[in-house]
């Protein structure tokens, strides 16, 4: 691939998936800077790897890839234990109402508590869009255990949200 | 489609929208209820979920990838060079062990390094007390230095940051003239040091070269950035014998 169709290619990249990558970082690594490095060092890693990437409907899947291996090469072991939503939001600008940011942050907190094994699937396909079979592929799981697991996930999550009295409805489903 | 199969599936993939789960929407209020329940749900965990990006993230990457192409197309002539020399030397001075990197690329790294999370950083550590002893020297051990007890006091936050020649460490230090931004660079010498870099937002920094590699202290303009500097490289001890 010559040097200046590659660049453009890198650049398309880096423009479509960064901002999405982040936000999987950010829930991966719970630290908004850390995920800010990890990102960062994905797409130097993808840069060096580009010409290995021949179907370009792939690039988003195999982004994660490099995305989730880079964190648990280089990061995994340096991400603090975080129980800090600061950690996670460092500014932020909205037009919803207190009650709204209130629900909001209250999941925030509550997708910081959940374990990764329910956090990573959900995040997957709420954030990048992958389908539950991608997600299977990129996890190495069965889809059924995909399933499971964001099944799971929101419950905890609606859990969290719902008045005590409410609690209930969910679990009749398990 | 009874129900309980509905919400099921809404819980599961509720972006699904196939024949079966556009009847089965339809199919009577309960239903409905069930599906507007899960829409609602959703909106708020996208809302939950999209974290504010870092400024022009996909610029930054950008940016940092054409330095780096750039760096290292200027370093192949150099390398190339340094493996003539290797092949007739018979001792290997510690120089060769850390290429210097040229002030221009110094520079543009240390710009786009500030440009990229510095004032978000310093700002993420305004307020915060005394970070954990043991989680500096932890981060600081990856590259065989100790910090002194005094500086240690100082330090308010620690990560792992990119420098032009692998990771380098990140820190946030409270000193008597004001928060200051501490760079650590393990495998980068400067070719002239010290060296002043002034930077955007009215502040400074001033890059000198320690026992190994090199470290940029950032602090506003008029804070005597080069005494500070001075003090803190005197403050760290590097393992003796130590390859990174």
């Amino acid at each position: 691939m010559k040097d200046a169709e590659r660049k453009r290619r890198f650049d398309a990249l880096a423009r479509q998936y960064s901002d999405d990558l982040f936000r999987f970082g950010v829930w991966l690594c719970g630290d908004h800077a850390l995920a800010n490095d990890l990102v960062q060092e994905t797409f130097m890693r993808a840069w060096k790897a580009l010409d290995s990437l021949k179907d370009a409907g792939a690039a988003k899947s195999w982004l994660i890839t490099i995305l989730r291996r880079e964190y648990a090469r280089t990061f995994e072991r340096k991400v603090p234990p975080i129980t800090d939503i600061d950690n996670v939001v460092v500014a932020e600008e909205s037009e919803q109402t207190p009650e709204d940011r209130t629900e909001r942050d209250l999941l925030r907190k509550a997708m910081l508590e959940l374990e990764r094994k329910y956090s990573e699937p959900l995040v997957l396909q709420a954030v990048m869009g992958l389908s539950i079979a991608e997600i299977a592929a990129q996890l190495e799981l069965t889809e059924s255990a995909v399933m499971t697991r964001v099944f799971r996930a929101r419950e905890k999550l609606k859990d969290k949200l719902q008045p005590p009295e409410r609690g209930g409805n969910i679990h009749e489903l398990a | 489609m009874n129900l309980l199969e509905f919400k099921r599936r809404l819980m599961t993939d509720p972006g699904e929208r196939s024949p079966e789960m556009r009847r089965a929407r339809a199919s009577g209020e309960e239903f409905a209820e069930a599906a507007l329940e899960s829409d609602r749900f959703e909106a708020v965990l996208q809302h939950a979920l999209n974290v504010p990006v870092p400024h022009a993230l996909a610029e930054s990457i950008i940016l940092r990838q054409s330095l780096d192409n750039e760096s290292r197309r200027r370093l192949w002539p150099q390398l190339t060079a340094v493996a003539a020399v290797l092949a007739v030397a018979v001792v290997v001075t510690s120089v060769m062990l850390f290429p210097k990197t040229s002030m221009v690329d110094l520079r543009q790294h240390i710009a786009w390094h500030w440009e990229l999370d510095g004032p978000q950083v310093l700002a993420a550590s305004a307020g915060r007390f005394q970070a954990d002893p043991d989680q500096v020297q932890q981060v600081l051990a990856e590259f065989g230095v100790q910090v002194e007890p005094e500086l240690l006091a100082q330090v308010r936050m620690t990560k792992f940051c990119p420098t032009p020649n692998g990771a380098g460490a990140h820190i946030v230090l409270a000193t008597a003239s004001g928060p200051v931004t501490l760079y650590y660079m393990p495998r980068t010498r400067l070719p002239s040091s010290p060296a002043s870099i002034p930077l955007e937002d009215g502040m400074e920094a001033v890059a000198l070269n320690v026992e190994r590699g090199s470290l940029a202290v950032i602090a506003e303009k008029g804070a005597d950035t080069p005494a500070l500097a001075r003090e803190i490289a005197r403050q760290l001890a590097f393992a003796p014998g130590m390859t990174i």
